[in-house]
């Protein structure tokens, strides 16, 4: 009689190149996997296939020119990543906006989060064999680049905030819209859970997969969904408030294992808790000014109006225009919570109106480079599923 | 707890490590010399005051009209006590080998490619250290401030010893 390990095969390990241009990449990243068979023994992800340098190119830009870099970077979330860099230059100028920019910048950037993590869901789900999620998700997804293109003017790369303000008022119009999405979307959401919170393939394919554990999560300086996913309750906005975060009441949710389900779970939770922000903005947004032109002079653009009405509002807007802003020798560093995680910009100004350094703290760039210990001893197909559910997008990591 | 107490713990417990140490808008700067870098990591990540476990970002600037030129940024963060200090080391642009903090930080590893690929800095003890985001046949090193903005790498010589190089009429 034959035994069960006679019908066993030998296998040698081999190397698998997997990307850089793989749909289940999401981008251009390339793995190098070595596997034994099915099981994945080592995986190193390979990056800079999309490296455009925007760091250097920041140099070479005015301060308000620069903004428009930084929303190219993370596509997906362009209204956070303008935010964060807003914020920085006013630190370093010394500016603040008024308080109806701030919870405009807030309803801009939480409607940010909802759309990147529908983007994350529909992508993910598609890896995982669930077409029909990515249909759902892009039909909601579509009303919030609605949303942002009725007061931005742009669906992606909004660059629509100015240092101390906006670059223009947000209307009734915008308000209308967002109240009327606010009513909509929490049963949006039970509708995506219940095609996967509780379906038997989807637990299979990703509970007890790719765990990381906390002390590894933070050892890697990993950020946002991926570090609260493996329980540390740490995010930007609870611990260091930035734009008037901490007017809003919000819970934020952790995972307890740090595998893919918990990741899941939290985004989920996360768009919840996004809608309770901006339904609170919505309604408490104050009257008033959308640029602090009157209080800082000298670095803030005059509104429209003024500059269109008045002599020293024309002069300005022209010399803004044309020589830039001119912020005093420092530097500072300023983070936000991006979708994906921490995302920082440290500046160094020189006195001139050029960045003399502009330094993007990638949070998806930490993200991807905890891979290896994810992924190690699983099977090829949760490869795909583990580095969806990390959530990073490319343009954001080569910069 | 405010970060200044972490300033007045680091500066009571390594007085001599401590080149200057200042408070700018709100964040604690700290410049030190390239020697005592590993230890002063490992002090800031097992002292049980500061916690400072999470190495959340490495990076450099280049200043060319000083006489040590690179800066190199470290930014440590400890989520429990939410401390975030700036540890800022210099050396001149031809002492380019500097101490890796892979053994206490894994993300250190990723960060310090990186300044290698843009600065050209080398990193002692670093498991893996090659370019991360430009090719890996590049020519120079992208950050500085004498590097041109829109430098191309010449058109490459055809070499007739190539490996794999074999004229088509010959077969």
């Amino acid at each position: 009689m034959f035994e069960y390990k006679d019908f066993l095969i030998e296998t040698d390990k081999f190397a698998l190149n997997i990307g850089p241009s793989h749909p289940a990449t999401h981008g251009v990243l390339r793995v190098l996997v070595q596997l034994d068979g099915e099981i994945v023994v080592n995986a190193e992800p390979i990056i800079g296939y999309l490296h455009t340098s925007m760091e250097k190119y920041a140099e070479f830009r005015t301060y308000h020119q620069a903004e428009t870099i930084t929303d190219r970077m993370d596509y997906v979330s362009g209204a956070s990543n303008n935010l964060g860099y807003i914020l920085a230059v006013e630190k370093l100028c010394g500016v603040k906006a008024p308080k109806r920019a701030e919870y405009v910048r807030v309803i801009l950037a939480e409607l940010t989060r909802i759309s990147s993590h529908l983007v994350w869901l529909a992508t993910h789900a598609v890896d995982l064999g669930a077409l029909t999620e990515f249909l759902y998700c892009f039909r909601e997804r579509e009303l919030i680049l609605d949303i942002i293109e009725t007061v931005t003017g742009a669906r992606m790369t909004p660059s629509f905030y100015r240092v101390g303000g906006l670059a223009m008022d947000a209307h009734k119009d915008f308000f209308d819209k967002t109240r009327s999405f606010i009513k909509i979307f929490p049963e949006k959401i039970s509708e995506y859970e219940a095609l996967l919170t509780k379906n038997k393939i989807w637990l299979e394919r990703t509970k007890n997969l790719g765990i990381i554990s906390a002390e590894d999560a933070i050892n890697f300086a990993l950020t946002g969904p991926s570090l609260r996913g493996s329980g540390i309750k740490y995010d930007v906005r609870k611990a260091n408030p930035y734009s008037s975060y901490e007017d809003f009441d919000f819970e934020i949710p952790t995972g307890e294992t740090g595998d893919v389900y918990d990741r899941y779970l939290v985004r989920i939770e996360e768009m919840r808790q996004s809608l309770k922000i901006i339904s609170q903005a919505v309604e408490n947004v104050p009257e008033g000014e959308y640029l602090s032109y009157d209080e800082y002079p000298q670095y803030v653009i005059p509104p429209k109006k003024r500059a269109l009405t008045t002599m020293e509002g024309m002069i300005s807007l022209f010399k803004y225009g044309i020589e830039g802003i001119k912020p005093p020798k420092g530097e500072v560093y300023v983070s936000i919570e991006n979708p994906r995680g921490e995302l920082g910009f440290y500046m160094v100004s020189d006195g001139s109106a050029f960045p003399y350094r502009m330094r993007v703290r990638p949070p998806s760039f930490c993200n991807i480079s905890a891979l290896n210990i994810m992924v190690k001893g699983h099977m090829v197909a949760d490869l795909i599923a583990i580095m969806g559910s990390v959530d990073i997008l490319l343009g954001e990591v080569d910069r | 707890m405010d970060v200044m107490f972490a300033l007045t713990v680091i500066k009571e417990s390594k007085p001599k490590v401590i080149v200057s140490a200042d408070n700018i808008k709100g964040e604690v700067h700290i410049r030190i010399k390239k020697e005592d870098l590993l230890e002063f990591a490992l002090f800031l990540k097992t002292d049980s005051r500061l916690e400072f476990d999470m190495l959340s970002d490495l990076f450099a600037a280049d200043y060319p009209k000083k006489p040590e030129r690179i800066e190199v940024i470290y930014n440590f963060y400890s989520i429990k006590n939410n401390f975030r200090v700036f540890v800022k080391v210099n050396s001149k642009a031809d002492e380019t080998e500097y101490p890796s903090l892979t053994s206490a930080y894994n993300s250190a590893n990723w960060f310090e490619r990186e300044v290698y690929d843009m600065f050209g800095l080398k990193f002692k003890n670093h498991p893996d250290l090659k370019r991360i985001l430009n090719p890996d046949d590049w020519d120079g090193y992208p950050l500085l401030k004498d590097y041109p903005l829109r430098k191309r790498p010449e058109p490459e010589e055809i070499k007739m010893d190539a490996p794999g190089y074999i004229e088509i009429e010959k077969i």
